[in-house]
C-alpha cells in the first residue's frame, strides 16, 4: 500500500524535524516519495480494496499517488530554496505529507468517510502550511481557509448524517440503489459536493482561494494548487461512478459548475496584477476543465484516462509556473523585460503558460484533447463547447504574462542567479510538460 | 540500415554543424560528403549483390512513411554521394575568399541530405517532403550573396515558379492516394492513376525540372555561386523531376506518354536554341541543362524509361564537370560573360581539357559517357511509336547541343587573349574536382549500360541511331567551331537569348500580378485585422457591462446578506434550532469575524460564504427541479 508508505514517511520527516535537522527531514521525504511512487507503479493494473471495501486500489487512486508524490518532491525542492533556514523549515516538509496522505486518502475512497477523513486531514495541514510565514495577511488567508473549510465540513457532516441514516451504509457502493428516496440522495450529494468543492475550489465554494495563494509561501500556492485539487477531483469521480443518473441528474449540476468555474475563473484573472491571484483563478477554471472528465464518467473509460492524463499535465505545468514566479517575482510588473535577462526561463514560462491554455503538442493540450473528447463522447456536447471558448478566453489571460516578458524593458535592478533548486524544478517540469504531450499517443495504446 | 542512416544523417548533421563553426565550415561539409559517398558506395556494392530492402515508419494515420533500398534507388544515390562529394571538395577552393560561408555550407549540406532522402523515399509523403525541401534549399543558395539585390530577386524568380509548378506534385500525390489508397511508391501499379492526376505530376516535373515555359528560372538561378549550379542546377535537384517521372511512370495510362514526349520535345528544341546564342557561360550552361533534361522527358515520352536513366547518370558527371570548369574561369576573369572570357582557354589549359572532354561528351562523341546515353535515347525514338517525331527531334537536339558546345569551346579557344585573367585561388581543389569528374566522364560510359540493366530497365541500342547520332554531332561540332560568333545583336537572336519573354516575360507576367494580389491580400488582411478589432472591442464592452452588473448583483446580495443577519438576530433571539439556525448563527459567526477581517484587510469572508450558500441553495433547488 503506497499510502502506508506515505503515512511512515510523514511520521518520518516529523521526527526529523523534532530532531533539529530539516535536511534530513527533506531527504525522508524525497526518499519517502519514490517509494511510494514505486509501489503505486509496480500495483498498476490491479484492481482491488482494501480495509474491508472502505478503500480503493484502482487506476485512478494508484495514478493519483504516482502524481502527487513525485509532485510533492517538486514541491518539497522549492520550498527548502524558498524557505531554506527558516525557522521551523523540517515541519514544512512534515506538514506536506501529511496533507498528502489527505489527498491519497480521498482518491480512493470507498467509502463516504474517507472522503471526509481525507478532506479534513488535507486541510488541517494545509492551514498550518498558509500560515507559515506568520505575518498578518499569512493569517488571514490561513484563518480563510479554515473558516471556509469548518463551515463547509460542517454543512458536509450536517448533510451526511442524513444521507447514512437513510441508506444505512457508508459505502458508497451502497448508492447505487433504486429504492433510496431521490430526494434524500440529492441532499446528501449536495453537501457532500460542499465538502469537495471547498477542496477542489469549484466555483461557488472557491472563494478562499486567492486570498490564501496570495499570502502563503509562492512553494505552498503550488502545493495547494495541485495537491488537494487533484485529490478532491478524484474523489468526486470516486463518488460519482456510483451515483445513478436516474435517481439524479448530476451530470447537469457538475456541468454547470464546471462551466462557472471556467468562466469565472478565466474572467477575473483577466483584471488581476499579482501573478499569484492570477494563477489562484486560473486553477479555478483547471478545475473546471477537471470536471469535465468527472461529468462523463460513467460513459466510457476515455473519461478515467483523462482525468490522469491532465491531471499529469496540470500538475507539471502548474508546479512548473510557480517554479518560475519564485523565480522572478509575484508581481505582473516583475516580469517586464524578463526574457532579457533569463531568456530561458521566459521560454520555460511561455511554454508553461501556453501549455496551461492548451496549445499543442504540450501536456495541456494532451489532457484537455481527452477530456473533451471524453464530454464529446459522453454526449455533452453544450459542455464541451463551453470549454473550448473558456479555452479561447484563458489565452488572453496568460498573454498578459507572456506579452511583457518579451516586449517591456526591464528593470533596472542587477540579475541575481536563480537557486539551483528552483531550477532544478523548472527544467524537469519542462521537459516533462513537453514529453507528456509528444508521449500522449503512447499513453493511450 | 545504418548504411542508409549514415547517408542521411551525415550530410544534415554537417549541415547543423556548419552553421556553428564558420571558419572550419567548409571542412565539416566535405566530411559529411564524404561520410555519406562512403556509406553510398558500400550500400551499392550490397546491393550489386541482391541486396534489397524496405522499412516502414509511422507516419500519417493510414500512410505510413517507407524507405526502399532498391539497385535504382542505391544507383543514384551514389551518383549524387559522387557528384556533391566532388563538388564539395571543388568548392572548399571556390569559396575560399567569398562570403555568407555559413549558409552556403549549411544548405549545400541539407541539400545533399534531402536529395538522397528524395531518392530513397518510398512513399509519395516522403517524397513531397524531400522534394519540398530541396526547393527551400535552392532558394538559400541561389541567394547565398543576399545582399546583392539581383540575387534576392533571383531566388525569389525560381521560388515562386517552383512553387507555382509543385501545385501540380500536391494534386498529383493526392490523386494517387485517393485512387489507390496508400501512399506507396510502388514498382507495377495495379491501376492507372486519371488523366487529370497524371498531367499534374507531369506539370510539377515541368517547374522542377525547368522545362518551357518554366526554363527561365533556372537562367536566373545562375545567380547562385557556381558550386550550387554545378550540384543543385545541373546535375542533382533539376534531375529530381526526372526521378519523379520515372517513378511514377508505371501509374500513366497509355495516352500520357504523348504529354509527356511533346513537353520534352518543345523544351530540347526551343532552350537548345537559347543555348546557341547566349552571351554569358553560366547561362548557356543553364539553357544546356534544361535542354539536356528535355532529351530525358523525351526518352520517356518514347517509352524507353531506361534512356532517360542512362542520361540522367551521365548528364550529371558531364554538367557538373562542365560548370566546375566555367566556376575556374569565373573566378579568374571575374566575370562569366563570353566576351570577358575570350581566349581563356589558353591561359588555363588543364581546366580547358576537362572542360573541353566534357564538351564533346555532351555533344555525343565515342568513347565518353554522354555517346552512350544520347545513342539510346537516339534508339528508344526509333523504337516508339512515333519515330519520326521522336528520332527527329532528338536528332535535331544533338545537332545544337554539338553547336553550342563548340561554339563555347572556340570563343574560349580562338578570342583574343583579353588582360585580367590570371590564376585564381584556390585552383588546386577546384582542379582536383574537376579532374576527378572529368575522369568519371571518360571512363564512365563502360559501367553505364550494365547498371541500367541491373536496375531492371533496358537500354536500348541501334545501328542507325549510332550513326546518325555520330553524324549530328560531328556536324554540328562542325559548324559551332566555325560560327565561333561572340556578339549577335540582331532582335531575333536576343528574343531566344532571353528565353522567349512572350507578353512582357516573367515580369510582366509573374511579378506585376503577384505584387497586385499581395496588395489585395494587404487590403483584405487590414479589413479583416478592423474587423477582428471591432469583435474585441465589442467583446471589451461586454465584458465591461458584465462587470457593472456584477457590482449591482454584489450590491443587491450585500443587500439580501444584510437582510439575513438581521434575520439571524431575530432567529437568534427567538432561539429557533433546526437548520436555520445553524445557517444563521454561521452567518452572525461570520458577521463578527468579517468585522474583525475588516481591520486587516477587506472582509469579504462574510459575503463569500453568502455566496457559497446560496450557490449551495440553487443547486438544491436546480436537482428537485429535474425530478419533477
Amino acid at each position: 500500500m503506497p499510502q502506508i508508505a506515505v503515512l511512515l514517511t510523514a511520521i518520518g520527516s516529523l521526527i526529523a524535524e523534532m530532531m533539529g535537522k530539516p535536511r534530513g527531514s527533506l531527504w525522508t521525504l524525497i526518499i519517502g516519495m519514490l517509494a511510494a511512487t514505486g509501489v503505486a507503479i509496480s500495483k498498476i493494473g490491479t484492481i482491488t480494496t482494501a480495509f474491508s471495501n472502505t478503500f480503493r486500489v484502482d487506476y485512478l487512486s494508484l495514478w493519483a499517488v504516482i502524481i502527487l508524490s513525485i509532485t510533492n518532491i517538486f514541491i518539497a525542492v522549492l520550498a527548502r530554496s524558498e524557505l531554506k533556514n527558516t525557522y521551523r523549515e523540517g515541519t514544512v516538509y512534515s506538514l506536506l505529507v501529511f496533507s498528502l496522505l489527505g489527498a491519497l486518502i480521498m482518491t480512493g475512497a470507498g467509502d463516504i468517510m474517507f472522503v471526509v477523513l481525507g478532506i479534513l486531514i488535507s486541510t488541517l495541514a494545509g492551514t498550518a502550511l498558509i500560515a507559515y510565514n506568520k505575518t498578518d495577511p499569512a493569517t488571514e488567508g490561513a484563518f480563510k481557509y479554515y473558516i471556509y473549510g469548518s463551515v463547509t465540513g460542517a454543512v458536509m457532516l450536517f448533510g451526511l448524517t442524513f444521507w447514512v441514516g437513510i441508506i444505512g451504509s457508508t459505502y458508497l457502493s451502497a448508492l447505487n440503489n433504486p429504492e433510496l428516496s431521490s430526494l434524500a440522495v440529492i441532499f446528501g450529494f449536495i453537501t457532500l459536493l460542499i465538502g469537495i468543492g471547498y477542496a477542489g475550489s469549484l466555483v461557488p465554494f472557491h472563494f478562499w482561494t486567492p486570498d490564501a495563494f496570495e499570502a502563503s509561501p509562492v512553494s505552498i500556492a503550488a502545493y495547494l494548487s495541485v495537491v488537494p485539487k487533484v485529490g478532491a477531483i478524484f474523489a468526486l469521480a470516486q463518488v460519482a461512478r456510483e451515483l445513478p443518473v436516474e435517481m439524479l441528474n448530476w451530470p447537469l449540476l457538475l456541468g454547470v459548475i464546471a462551466v462557472l468555474s471556467m468562466t469565472f475563473g478565466n474572467v477575473v484573472a483577466l483584471w488581476q496584477d499579482n501573478i499569484v491571484r492570477l494563477l489562484a483563478y486560473s486553477t479555478i477554471a483547471q478545475a473546471g476543465y477537471f470536471l469535465l472528465g468527472v461529468v462523463a464518467i460513467q460513459q466510457n473509460q476515455l473519461a478515467v484516462n483523462a482525468l490522469v492524463v491532465f491531471g499529469i499535465a496540470y500538475a507539471v505545468m502548474n508546479v512548473g509556473a510557480f517554479a518560475i514566479v519564485q523565480s522572478c517575482g509575484t508581481q505582473l510588473k516583475d516580469f517586464n523585460g524578463w526574457a532579457k535577462q533569463k531568456p530561458w526561463q521566459a521560454v520555460g514560462m511561455t511554454i508553461f503558460l501556453l501549455s496551461l491554455v492548451g496549445v499543442p503538442p504540450l501536456a495541456g493540450f494532451a489532457g484537455k484533447f481527452l477530456l473533451f473528447g471524453a464530454a464529446l463522447d459522453g454526449g455533452y456536447t453544450w459542455l464541451a463547447v463551453a470549454a473550448i471558448i473558456n479555452s479561447v478566453i484563458s489565452l488572453a489571460v496568460y498573454l498578459r504574462i507572456i506579452v511583457p516578458t518579451y516586449f517591456n524593458e526591464p528593470k533596472p535592478e542587477p540579475i541575481q542567479s536563480t537557486k539551483p533548486g528552483i531550477r532544478l524544478v523548472w527544467i524537469s517540469t519542462f521537459v516533462l510538460t513537453i514529453a507528456v504531450g509528444l508521449g500522449l499517443q503512447w499513453f493511450l495504446v | 540500415m545504418v548504411y542508409l542512416l549514415l547517408i542521411l544523417l551525415s550530410p544534415a548533421v554537417a549541415s547543423l554543424w556548419a552553421l556553428y563553426s564558420s571558419k572550419k565550415a567548409g571542412y565539416v561539409s566535405l566530411f559529411g560528403g564524404t561520410l555519406s559517398l562512403l556509406a553510398s558506395s558500400l550500400l551499392f556494392f550490397k546491393v550489386s549483390n541482391g541486396y534489397s530492402a524496405a522499412w516502414e515508419f509511422s507516419g500519417l494515420p493510414g500512410l505510413p512513411f517507407r524507405l526502399d533500398i532498391t539497385y535504382l534507388n542505391t544507383s543514384l544515390s551514389l551518383v549524387v554521394a559522387i557528384v556533391g562529394g566532388l563538388i564539395l571538395l571543388y568548392a572548399v577552393g571556390y569559396m575560399a575568399e567569398e562570403k555568407g560561408k555559413a549558409r552556403f555550407w549549411s544548405s549545400i549540406s541539407l541539400f545533399l541530405a534531402s536529395m538522397q532522402l528524395l531518392l530513397f523515399a518510398g512513399d509519395w509523403i516522403l517524397f513531397v517532403i524531400a522534394w519540398e525541401i530541396l526547393g527551400f534549399c535552392s532558394y538559400l543558395l541561389i541567394s547565398t550573396k543576399y545582399w546583392q539585390t539581383e540575387a534576392g530577386e533571383a531566388a525569389n524568380k525560381a521560388f515562386i515558379l517552383n512553387r507555382f509548378a509543385d501545385l501540380g506534385l500536391y494534386i498529383g500525390v493526392f490523386v494517387i492516394i485517393l485512387s489507390s489508397g496508400s501512399s506507396a511508391i510502388v514498382e507495377s501499379a495495379p491501376a492507372t492513376i486519371s488523366q487529370f492526376g497524371a498531367l499534374s505530376l507531369l506539370f510539377g516535373v515541368m517547374g522542377k525540372s525547368a522545362q518551357v515555359p518554366f526554363q527561365s528560372w533556372l537562367t536566373a538561378a545562375m545567380k547562385g555561386p557556381t558550386p550550387v549550379s554545378a550540384l543543385l542546377h545541373s546535375a542533382t535537384m533539376v534531375a529530381a523531376g526526372i526521378v519523379l517521372l520515372i517513378k511514377a511512370f508505371p501509374l500513366f495510362s497509355p495516352d500520357m506518354p504523348f504529354w509527356v514526349g511533346a513537353i520534352g520535345g518543345i523544351t530540347v528544341l526551343m532552350t537548345g536554341l537559347t543555348a546557341i546564342f547566349s552571351n554569358d557561360i553560366k547561362k548557356m550552361l543553364a539553357a544546356s541543362t534544361s535542354s539536356q533534361l528535355g532529351f530525358m522527358i523525351l526518352a520517356i515520352g518514347a517509352g524507353s524509361t531506361g534512356a532517360a536513366l542512362a542520361h540522367l547518370l551521365a548528364h550529371a558527371f558531364m554538367k557538373s564537370s562542365l560548370f566546375l570548369g566555367a566556376g575556374i574561369w569565373q573566378h579568374g576573369a571575374g566575370s562569366t560573360r563570353f566576351e570577358k572570357l575570350a581566349g581563356a582557354g589558353r591561359k588555363l589549359k588543364i581546366t580547358f581539357t576537362g572542360f573541353a572532354i566534357s564538351a564533346v561528351a555532351l555533344a555525343g562523341i565515342p568513347p565518353f559517357i554522354g555517346y552512350f546515353s544520347k545513342d539510346g535515347i537516339l534508339a528508344a525514338g526509333l523504337e516508339s511509336s512515333l519515330p519520326e517525331w521522336y528520332f527527329v527531334v532528338a536528332l535535331l537536339g544533338s545537332l545544337l547541343t554539338a553547336i553550342y558546345m563548340s561554339r563555347t569551346l572556340g570563343i574560349l579557344w580562338k578570342g583574343d587573349v583579353t588582360d585580367g585573367i590570371e590564376k585564381p585561388r584556390g585552383l588546386r581543389w577546384m582542379q582536383s574536382g574537376l579532374i576527378l569528374m572529368v575522369l568519371l566522364v571518360v571512363g564512365g560510359g563502360l559501367f553505364l549500360h550494365s547498371m541500367i540493366e541491373t536496375a531492371g530497365f533496358h537500354l536500348p541500342k541501334a545501328k542507325i541511331a549510332q550513326i546518325s547520332g555520330l553524324v549530328a554531332a560531328l556536324a554540328g561540332l562542325t559548324v559551332g567551331w566555325l560560327a565561333s560568333f561572340q556578339k549577335i545583336g540582331h532582335p531575333i537572336t536576343a528574343y531566344l537569348r532571353n528565353n522567349y519573354p512572350i507578353g512582357g516575360g516573367y515580369h510582366a507576367l509573374v511579378v506585376t500580378p503577384v505584387i497586385k494580389l499581395a496588395a489585395l491580400c494587404r487590403r483584405l488582411d487590414e479589413r479583416l485585422h478592423q474587423f477582428v478589432l471591432k469583435i474585441g472591442q465589442s467583446v471589451l464592452k461586454l465584458s465591461s457591462v458584465v462587470d457593472t452588473t456584477d457590482e449591482r448583483v454584489h450590491e443587491s446580495v450585500h443587500g439580501v446578506g444584510r437582510i439575513g443577519l438581521t434575520l439571524g438576530d431575530w432567529s437568534e433571539r427567538s432561539d429557533e434550532q433546526g437548520i436555520n439556525g445553524l445557517i444563521f448563527k454561521i452567518v452572525e459567526s461570520v458577521k463578527k469575524m468579517g468585522r474583525q477581517g475588516q481591520q486587516t484587510q477587506s472582509g469579504l469572508v462574510h459575503r463569500e460564504l453568502m455566496w457559497s450558500v446560496w450557490g449551495m441553495v440553487a443547486f438544491l433547488m436546480l436537482m428537485i427541479l429535474t425530478l419533477m
